[in-house]
């Protein structure tokens, strides 16, 4: 396990080493459009800003006795995939615009306990919620790329993002054992039902991140991660208790309200759209520093 | 080529239009609609809920039965969440439907678990507790209330007589006014001893007086049967419905006024509706003969319960009933049609049992229901359903 760690990290420095030592050209891109693909995973961070329950008690009031135990941040991962498209102004600042898909997911558990001390009897159920929901996402960024000598260009972005909602889905998996975890030996599941309704159809928010790119004379492949924050809440607050899908009574489940951050991992892949395919966007650098 | 400056510009456009429209006119009240289960870590304990009564603070009091015919008197806020709970000690027993109201103090009626004579007793959310307002020594076996603010109702059996008696107490709840008594000819304390303790079926007790106060309406034991009485304004006999022995009768019954009368009967297993059906008070009949509209999903054994509820400035006879499959089921009817205007579903997998329902301050709909958790405990749930959703029904 160890050995496999070194070796992905020396395969990765060596990859890294050629790519950024062995760079024969510089990229100018002023003017240059680019029309290209991404694809990555995201985690999220959902931020709870008012609590709700179904089963009340006089503890409730308090709090903390029913509440929700969300998952940490990489235990909510989801995926997203889409096209982009940007205009360089000048050979380092891009405007980039995009359309994409994008499923995000976060998880909680809660437990609940009752003892009947006439017949003897202890029930325990844990439960263990599983949110999906999906969005079309419309990223806007300003990219500053750090440096544009070489082929491989880091890069700074941020931006806004929208986002409306396609679909939101939800399942619960539940066990007798109050542990945290499922317990496969005693788990059920409930069926997979829509909750879209219980969902807001729109959101935006700030989206900022980092990135390499490596430019070849045809194509550019990057590495990128952005984190957004959205402005707006999640939950629709009008259809919280409507109970659509039979789960408030039999599950004890309403959701929270919360709002929502998420930080991605994507790959892209870039190709330059003006004029014709020869872009001419590398220059040898020696060619480069003649002129 | 697409100018770059059109392509942003457009995302721009989107955004703004977006954003403009994405605005929340109303705003968000967690009041308007909820649902609640009151918990109890107590596996041992069952519960009944028998009465829902909206209180001066906007918050809800609602009166149990629990593990029997024990007392339990549960208030919460405006939001549902729980405030406080209170047990009543085990010398008051059977708590009968429904709470009284008087200025901004609640009362019902329960029984003495020795003597099994009838207390009125008022609600003190001051001290979370219920003390003795009034005892009738001479009132034993409470079964029902009904109060018109006028004038107070109570139904309860005459275990030595083998009678229903029926007798009107004072406004101020304090002095008896009249009494009235049906024959049952036969003893029916068994039947009774069931019902108040949960062990056995329950029979759909009932008392209404008319708009006119010209008749007071009794569904009950009587003639060997579970009938409806109407009695004149002196409480002496006026007219019947028999039912078919105590298999059949009527298990609710709202007075519309002029001899006009929404109600659901059983017979057996079957239940059937009529938000509209003429009635005699000084008939002699049998409850089968009146015409009603068979309800085969539903659940005879379990409470109807039938109030006039006005949505957006329309009165409609409203209908609370339970499904065979255990979920909650809303009727609403043209007052004095049979119209059906809007049919509504609570629930879905989680068994429920309707047990009473109001209009509540902000226009909105409150049902107080039986739910079974984990297919195991029988708890107290309160659903509010919003203005909104309330007109949405009946559009």
């Amino acid at each position: 396990m160890i050995l496999t760690k070194k070796l992905s990290f020396i395969v990765l420095l060596s990859l890294i080493s050629y790519f950024s030592l062995g760079q024969k050209y510089s990229v100018h891109k002023k003017n240059k459009s680019f029309l290209g693909l991404t694809g990555g995973v995201n985690f999220t961070l959902p931020s709870i800003t008012d609590r709700y329950y179904i089963l009340t008690s006089i503890e409730t009031a308090d709090g903390e006795l029913f509440d929700k135990k969300y998952d940490k941040f990489f235990q909510n991962g989801g995926t997203q995939f889409g096209i982009h498209y940007s205009y360089n102004f000048t050979n380092s600042i891009s405007v980039i615009g995009g359309f994409g898909y994008q499923s995000v997911g976060f998880n909680y558990f809660t437990d609940y306990s009752w003892v009947d001390t006439v017949n003897n009897h202890e029930l325990n159920r844990e439960m263990h919620h599983l949110q999906k929901i999906s969005y079309f996402t419309v990223p806007i960024m300003v990219r500053w790329d750090i440096v544009t000598r070489g082929q491989l260009v880091p890069f700074v972005q941020g931006g806004v993002f929208m986002n409306f909602r396609h679909q939101a889905k939800k399942s619960i998996n539940y066990d007798n054992t109050i542990d945290g975890e499922e317990t496969e030996n005693d788990l059920s599941s409930s069926s997979i039902v829509s909750i879209s309704d219980y969902t807001r159809k729109f959101n935006m928010g700030l989206t900022g991140g980092i990135g390499l790119n490596y430019y070849t004379k045809y194509f550019t492949v990057g590495l990128e991660s952005n984190f957004r924050y959205g402005f707006f809440k999640i939950m629709n607050d009008e259809t919280r208790y409507s109970d659509l899908n039979g789960f408030a009574l039999q599950y004890l489940d309403v959701m929270d309200q919360m709002r929502m951050s998420n930080l991605n991992v994507q790959l892209s892949l870039a190709v330059p759209i003006d004029h014709s395919i020869s872009t001419n966007i590398l220059r040898r650098k020696r060619y480069n520093k003649k002129r | 080529m697409t100018s770059p400056k059109f392509f942003f510009r457009l995302l721009f456009l989107v955004a703004f239009g977006l954003l403009s429209t994405g605005c929340k006119k109303k705003e968000y009240k967690p009041e308007e609609s909820f649902i609640k289960v009151y918990n109890d870590d107590d596996g041992s304990r069952n519960y009944f809920p028998l009465s829902m009564q909206q209180t001066s603070d906007e918050g809800y009091l609602i009166l149990s039965a629990y593990n029997g015919w024990n007392i339990h008197l549960l208030k919460t806020d405006k939001e549902g969440d729980m405030l406080w709970e209170y047990d009543l000690p085990s010398k008051y027993i059977n708590a009968v439907p429904t709470f009284m109201k008087r200025n901004t103090g609640l009362y019902f009626v329960c029984m003495d678990a020795v003597g099994l004579h009838t207390y009125v007793m008022q609600v003190d959310e001051t001290s979370r507790s219920a003390v003795e307002f009034q005892e009738f020594q001479q009132l034993k076996y409470p079964l029902y209330v009904a109060d018109n603010s006028s004038a107070v109702y109570i139904q309860n059996y005459e275990r030595s007589s083998y009678k229903t008696g029926i007798t009107k107490l004072n406004a101020a709840m304090d002095q008896i006014e009249e009494f009235g008594s049906v024959n049952i000819f036969t003893d029916v304390e068994d039947k009774i001893v069931d019902h108040l303790s949960y062990t056995g079926k329950r029979f759909p007790f009932h008392v209404s007086v008319t708009p006119e106060n010209d008749y007071v309406v009794m569904s009950g034991f009587n003639n060997y049967s579970f009938s409806t009485v109407f009695l004149d304004s002196d409480l002496d006999f006026s007219g019947v419905y028999n039912g078919a022995a105590f298999d059949g009768g009527l298990n609710s019954i709202l007075p519309l006024g002029g001899n006009k009368f929404a109600l659901a009967r059983f017979s057996f297993s079957n239940l059937y509706y009529n938000p509209s059906a003429t009635l005699s008070p000084t008939a002699i009949d049998i409850a089968e003969s009146i015409q009603a509209e068979g309800k085969a999903e539903l659940d005879a054994e379990s409470p109807v319960l039938i109030k006039n509820i006005a949505i957006e400035g329309t009165e409609y006879t409203t209908y609370l009933a339970t499904t065979k499959s255990n979920q909650l089921l809303l009727n609403f009817y043209q007052k004095g049609s049979n119209v059906l205007k809007g049919t509504k579903y609570l629930g879905q997998s989680a068994p429920l049992k309707a047990c009473d329902f109001a209009k509540t301050t902000d226009e909105g709909l409150m049902i107080a229901a039986r739910v079974t958790l984990m297919s195991s405990f029988n708890r107290i749930a309160t659903i509010k359903l919003s203005k909104e959703e309330l007109a949405a029904i009946v559009e």
